[in-house]
């Protein structure tokens, strides 16, 4: 599908819209899983800190109880009579009565039992069958040095030993409890120790108290001993093999050195690490002292459990918001569609369009939105643009058809002049030739020449003001007047009088032609002539001198009636030519505006008087259009009529 | 071709410069029609500096002359010199349309 690729408004689209959701997504999530996780470890460090005091609490209140026996037993010593016999019962049943007691000796000081005996210790302790005797004061067993003995004694108070495995005892983990008990002096002074009462308590129950824990809650715990050894433990290869500092010096973690110090030293604490003791994954560590026996008891919330339930509501949030982003590309695809499927018909009839098929139909994209303006307009301008192209066929047409008109009325005004030279070939005593170039189709120029009667002929030679249709309608109307009056034989003074009467009459858009006309007879030479506000004619001799003549006041005809014409005469002699013309020669422009003048054309003149008229005709035409640079603007008509004999 | 209008005593007066030929004479008439149908009566085309007149120039005095006729006005002719008054001359009409040297004689001669 070319929809998902290229750079369509689509594909921008999609990425604009899924870009910036996407970004909200990530921020949205970025900071709701920062916070959650704030409020989540917060409550964790509460949780660890509550369950490790808890737990001290209960380990301490176990400890108590069971340190509580061998204290009684110390009381009942310092103040009863006893014999011997029931110092052993009293022992034995101790071991007895209470099953987490594992062992217990009475542990006199020297003489202190007897005068002559120096030691005196019985014990009792539990095995598989029955409870047993033995006599710790044996030679090669000195109880005065060893540490059960000799701390409680040392201090004076009570105290739980640094736990050891029993060997004998199957390798249970057991800590011994020694109280002193005491003698009052014989002088009434200071009491002083008679000996230490043991207790040796099995601390299996610890490790499943830990156990229990590691079992039902997130994370596990573990007991160390005032030295940083491990007792509890679910690791059990460390439990009274390792302490926290072997760890740190095995696993070279300086900061579990430091760590363990704390732990020892500090009443409680709260750490995050990352380490062997939290099997090398990162994990916030609470620990709280067991007051009575120093132990230190510490709870592992290791950080991906505590995070999980994060985690879980994170990847579910990111599927939702994936499934979310994938509806919302769906949506804006479906949008970008109904945008772009119009937009690529729009651009398509476009092209079609520009190929010339204004046949184009876009009524069924609808919608008020911009996209359906679009096409609506689109769909205006073509039909607009259709009508506009229809109205300029038929213009064209029109104007066709009128130009069509205007070459056929051109027609029509060349084949009214006179062309055919020499027009009168049975003629010898004149040459006569007339040419006229119009500056447009059709001109408002003329000029004619007929016999009036055997010897006179009639030259006209006429300009109507302005050019084009309307000069040559004009001109049309003119020549036929001219031609019917002069034909009566009238002079030329009462012609153009009649004609200009005639003329007058509804010439509301003020037409007016000036004329020249001359009859000329053939058999004297004799030009009579009248003019009707035409410039004056030449006179061109066989040496090349033009005269002008013929400047006899008269206005141009059609303006006003009732006006008064004068006749003037001029006599040819043999060899010499008539030349009459209209302004269109002498007034021709050059490109830089200089008219041709009067003087440049007599020049002209004079230069090709050797040449045929026909010939002298054309040097003026040639002459002329070099001269205005082919840009005419009047109209150009000149007549010669020479006279031969 | 320039053309500038001004008044005095209660006649108009066009002032031509410049050729007034076929090309410009549409301007030329334009003005004139609209003083026409404004009701002006009197007006004075003043030739002073006119360069060129063609025929189409000729007629377009003449019609104008003819319209105010028509509603008892009247079109006076003033500076005209040179070729502009050869071409009246020519055409005949310098003696068919009232001419005076300068605008002020001519509206003095009402």
């Amino acid at each position: 599908m070319r929809f998902f690729f290229g750079r369509s408004l689509a594909t921008r689209m999609v990425l604009y819209v899924l870009g910036g959701t996407v970004l909200v997504f990530v921020i949205i999530m970025g900071d709701t899983y920062l916070s959650s996780r704030d409020i989540i470890l917060q409550q964790a460090r509460q949780n660890a800190t509550d369950l490790a005091d808890a737990m001290a609490q209960k380990i301490e209140k176990n400890m108590w109880g069971i340190a509580k026996v061998p204290q009684a037993l110390a009381g009942f010593i310092e103040i009863c009579d006893w014999t011997d016999k029931t110092l052993l019962k009293l022992i034995q049943r101790q071991v007895e009565d209470h099953p987490e007691i594992y062992g217990s000796a009475v542990a006199f000081e020297p003489g202190a039992y007897h005068p002559n005996q120096r030691s005196y210790a019985p014990y009792f302790y539990r095995t598989p069958i029955g409870i047993r005797f033995v006599q710790l004061a044996t030679d090669n067993y000195d109880y005065f040095m060893m540490n059960w003995y000799h701390v409680p004694r040392t201090l004076g108070v009570a105290d739980w030993s640094e736990p050891y495995l029993d060997e004998g005892g199957g390798g249970v983990i057991m800590s011994t409890y020694s109280v002193p008990f005491f003698q009052t002096g014989p002088e009434g002074g200071a009491p002083h120790i008679r000996g230490i009462i043991t207790a040796d308590v099995s601390l299996d129950w610890l490790s499943e108290l830990i156990a229990r824990i590691s079992r039902e809650k997130t994370g596990y715990a573990f007991l160390m001993s005032e030295f940083g050894t491990f007792i509890a433990h679910p690791r059990t290869e460390y439990i009274m093999r390792e302490s926290v500092f072997s760890l740190a010096e095995t696993y070279k973690e300086p900061e579990l050195r430091k760590l363990g110090r704390d732990m020892i030293r500090k009443p409680e604490g709260f750490v995050g690490l990352n380490s062997i003791l939290t099997d090398n994954k990162p994990a916030f560590l609470a620990y709280t002292r067991v007051q009575s026996t120093g132990w230190c008891l510490a709870v592992v919330f290791p950080k991906d459990e505590l995070l999980n339930d994060l985690y879980v509501l994170n990847q579910r949030a990111a599927i939702m918001a994936g499934i979310g982003i994938l509806l919302l590309f769906l949506i804006i695809l479906l949008i970008a569609r109904s945008i772009t499927g119009p937009l690529r018909r729009i651009v398509q009839a476009t092209a079609r369009m520009a190929g010339g098929d204004l046949e184009i139909d876009l009524k069924d994209i609808r919608g008020r939105d911009e996209v359906g303006r679009l096409a609506r307009s689109f769909d205006r301008m073509s039909t607009e643009l259709k009508q506009y192209i229809c109205d300029l066929t038929e213009a064209t047409a029109a104007r066709e058809r009128i130009e069509g008109e205007l070459n056929i009325a051109a027609q029509i005004q060349k084949s009214i002049l006179p062309c055919c030279f020499p027009p009168f070939p049975d003629r010898d005593e004149f040459d006569l030739y007339a040419m006229m170039q119009p500056a447009r189709e059709v001109a408002g120029d003329f000029y004619d020449f007929f016999f009036i009667d055997d010897d006179r002929l009639a030259l006209i030679m006429a300009d109507v003001s302005g050019k084009g249709i309307p000069a040559s309608l004009f001109m049309m109307v003119s020549r036929t007047m001219l031609k019917s009056i002069a034909t009566r034989g009238e002079p030329p003074d009462v012609v153009l009088a009649e004609a200009n009467n005639l003329l007058c009459q509804g010439n509301d858009t003020v037409m007016f032609v000036t004329v020249f006309l001359a009859y000329y007879d053939v058999g004297t030479g004799r030009l009579t002539y009248a003019n009707g506000g035409h410039n004056p004619a030449l006179l061109l001799d066989s040496e090349g001198h033009v005269r002008e003549f013929g400047q006899k006041k008269g206005a141009a005809l059609g303006f006003m009636p009732d006006l008064p014409y004068q006749v003037g005469e001029m006599d040819l002699k043999t060899g010499e030519t008539l030349v009459l013309y209209t302004d269109g020669v002498t007034e021709a422009l050059s490109p830089e505006e200089e008219m041709f003048g009067e003087e440049r054309f007599a020049a002209l003149l004079g230069r090709n008087r050797g040449l045929a008229l026909e010939d002298q005709g054309n040097r003026v035409g040639i002459t002329l259009d070099e001269f205005q640079a082919g840009n005419q603007f009047d109209d150009i008509t000149i007549m010669f009529m020479k006279r031969k004999r | 071709m320039q053309i500038v209008v001004s008044e005095k005593g209660g006649a108009k007066i066009m002032a031509l410069s410049g050729r007034l030929d076929a090309v410009t004479v549409g301007e030329a008439e334009h003005q004139l029609n609209t003083l026409i149908e404004s009701g002006q009566s009197i007006v004075v085309i003043d030739f002073e500096t006119l360069e060129y007149i063609s025929s189409a120039g000729l007629r377009f005095v003449l019609a104008g002359a003819k319209k105010l006729q028509a509603r008892n006005g009247k079109l006076l002719l003033a500076g005209l010199g040179g070729v502009v008054k050869e071409v009246f001359e020519l055409a005949g009409f310098y003696d068919l349309l009232p001419v005076f040297d300068t605008p002020d004689q001519a509206i003095g001669s009402l």
